[in-house]
């Protein structure tokens, strides 16, 4: 107890609670057009760390984002619970709107496409603080420059009065992750956010997520298909193939001992250059099932060179390898 | 078989600006490309490959230089006489439902460069062809009569493939034809083109930006930074004992899918400047670890160093080649 009763007083947030829940809780979520895109999918992040959701097109990756966020179209049907700071989210869209943006941001895949041409950099970023904090001025100038430079924008001042088009590709990244950041949210989902960047690039953009997720205790939410990326920034990871997560383990857990044949299968596919160079590769047969119309049984087992007569009849349900790790396959028993 | 298949010879590809500037795409690129093998160009975005490629396949334009396809030179055809030149030399692109018209069916759409190119050939000819060439590249015959938005993007880069290979070219240039599909996919189509290219003796030139599948394809690897080349090696020279500091720095800019790999930090800071004022001397020099000033002074020349091609004022001082596997590790020469 006294242990407890330290670490209570040194995190100085006051709260009672003596071991803080994770930052957020997502448990059997579903997203339906009404057929499901997302089916059944649960994970927990902690503050300060960092989830990858990994998988091919069409695995519902960012449909599960933009649930998380309350950017689904009013036509989507969301089912189970996500849980922010132990606060529910589905089913209060206004409480959602509150959060975004404040607590919970967002960074896209294309900086381009996710500024606006016709703004300076320093009108969008202090439209963001004159939104939802209601600081203009002076004030949200200073914070503007200070969050350039913890992105580590160069000639921060002369940013602020630049368009989009007068950045290079890296540095828009960085100004969307700075105005992501204004208004020091708890929890950042970022969306494939280094896959239009250039390899140079994307290394300085993946060593500043690392060191912002430090300096600011955030925890995100990163949804990637490149193995390379997740493998870097996460500490765990959930696999979604065909709307359903069909392994969710630790990082170390899913790259050295992946429990489900499509985690393994997915590894062996993608080059490495750490490894001798094999050829052919070891494709996968056929194409990502999909998930409004996936196969019966294990969505998977049309591609599974593992497969057996209970796979094309019986869905797996998650079931533990080891702690902390799951995974829906019947061979798991 | 003694002259190479594609000469490039001194290339440049020039576009002047309405503001008067010039924008230097592709600036005194040489190189040869041998019957059968397989180049990879690898670059960041902006480096001029696929300004190499469009002017290669004259669809872009060749401001200097020359580019000699089996002897004969491109650079001096007249539009007319590129027609003839279509079905030796093919291109592939990076979005293949973008290079598809989305109304035509697949059949037909791999049948159209038969039409235009080989007016000779029958309708009973044309639709065997067609058929064969689909059963190449892995495509039901069933599939046909699909317009491209019924097909999934690898089979929407299937028909790609095999309307460019329906002509039976001799040189296929492939534009980033991996990129924009999903990883499983990208190990199919990657497995693929090893086999089409055995199967049909096909010459390659690949651009693409995914280091590790231009090492899984290519015989030698060219790599550009500001439409110049700065290195040119053999493949597992390049990988496994690469010269230039923009090469390693590539390299080590690779995320490793290994969670117990070391955190490094980015190799590189900063962006590669604009074609439009490039730095003087040698391009990279702005964002290199090793600048030295003779680097600022004099444009280094690519020169043989061991077996590779580099063009590094420093690449032959002592103890510059102590790298580690895949040139992870950048050297610190004394």
């Amino acid at each position: 107890m006294q242990v407890r009763e330290e670490q209570v007083s040194n995190s100085g947030t006051g709260r009672e609670c003596p071991t803080p829940a994770p930052l957020l809780v997502v448990e059997g979520l579903s997203v339906g057009y009404p057929e499901r895109v997302v089916d059944d999918l649960s994970f927990a992040v902690d503050a300060g760390t960092t989830l990858g959701i990994v998988g091919e097109s069409g695995a519902g990756k960012t449909q599960a984002m933009l649930a998380l966020m309350g950017l689904l179209p009013v036509e989507a049907r969301v089912e189970g619970s996500i849980r922010f700071d132990g606060e529910e989210l589905i089913g209060h869209p206004q409480r959602v709107e509150q959060l975004r943006g404040r607590r919970i941001a967002l960074v896209f895949q294309d900086p381009a496409s996710a500024l606006n041409p016709y703004l300076t950099i320093g009108t969008q970023m202090l439209e963001v603080l004159a939104v939802h904090e209601g600081v203009r001025g002076r004030a949200a100038r200073a914070r503007a420059l200070d969050m350039l430079e913890a992105v580590q924008i160069a000639e921060a001042p002369r940013r602020l009065a630049q368009y989009p088009h007068e950045l290079s590709g890296g540095m828009r990244q960085r100004a969307l992750i700075a105005m992501s950041l204004l208004c020091r949210p708890s929890l950042l989902v970022a969306d494939e956010p280094t896959t239009a960047l250039d390899v140079t690039v994307q290394a300085q953009v993946l060593a500043l997520l690392e060191s912002l997720r430090e300096s600011f205790g955030l925890a995100i939410v990163l949804i990637s298909h490149d193995l390379g990326v997740v493998a870097r920034l996460c500490e765990r990871v959930v696999v979604m193939y065909a709307g359903r997560a069909v392994e969710h383990g630790s990082a170390e857990q899913i790259f050295h001992a992946p429990g489900h044949p499509y985690t393994e299968a997915l590894l062996r596919a993608a080059p490495r250059l750490d490894a001798p160079r094999t050829v052919p590769l070891v494709a996968l047969p056929g194409a990502p099932a999909s998930a409004t119309d996936p196969p019966p049984g294990c969505a998977f087992h049309p591609r599974c060179n593992r497969k057996f007569a209970r796979c094309g009849v019986e869905r797996p349900a998650l079931t533990g390898v080891e702690p902390g790790h799951t995974a829906a396959c019947h061979l798991l028993g | 078989m003694s002259t190479p298949l594609l000469e490039v010879q001194a290339l440049g590809v020039r576009f002047p600006q309405p503001d008067g500037q010039v924008l230097t795409a592709v600036d005194d690129v040489s190189f040869t490309l041998e019957r059968g093998e397989t180049l990879g160009v690898v670059g960041e975005s902006g480096c001029g490959k696929s300004s190499l490629a469009r002017a290669i396949v004259r669809l872009g334009p060749i401001s200097e230089g020359s580019v000699r396809f089996d002897g004969n030179a491109l650079e001096v055809l007249e539009t007319r006489s590129i027609r003839k030149l279509r079905r030796d030399l093919q291109i592939v692109f990076q979005d293949p439902r973008a290079s598809l018209d989305p109304r035509m069916r697949a059949g037909v759409a791999i049948e159209q460069p038969l039409i235009a190119l080989l007016p000779e050939l029958s309708r009973v000819e044309r639709s065997n062809r067609v058929r064969e060439t689909m059963q190449r590249v892995g495509l039901s015959a069933t599939l046909a009569g699909r317009h491209p938005a019924a097909l999934s993007g690898g089979q929407c880069q299937r028909v790609v493939l095999a309307r460019a290979l329906v002509v039976g070219p001799r040189l296929l240039v492939c534009d980033e034809p991996l990129s924009g599909l999903d990883v499983s996919l990208q190990a199919q189509v990657a497995n693929l083109l090893v086999e089409l290219k055995r199967t049909l003796s096909l010459t390659l030139l690949l651009i693409a930006h995914d280091l590790a599948l231009v090492r899984q394809l290519s015989d030698r690897v060219l790599v550009m930074y500001l439409g110049r080349i700065v290195e040119l090696a053999a493949c597992d020279a390049l990988y496994d004992a690469p010269l230039h500091p923009y090469t390693r720095a590539l390299l080590a800019s690779v995320p490793t899918p290994d969670p117990r790999a070391a955190r490094r930090p980015a190799p590189l800071a900063g962006e590669q400047p604009s074609p439009l004022t490039p730095p003087s001397g040698c391009a990279f020099r702005t964002r290199c670890p090793h600048a030295i000033e003779r680097c600022a002074d004099e444009r280094p020349a690519l020169r043989a160093v061991g077996a590779s091609l580099v063009a590094c004022h420093r690449a032959d001082e002592p103890g510059w080649q102590v790298v580690g596997a895949g040139g992870a590790i950048l050297p610190t020469p004394a």
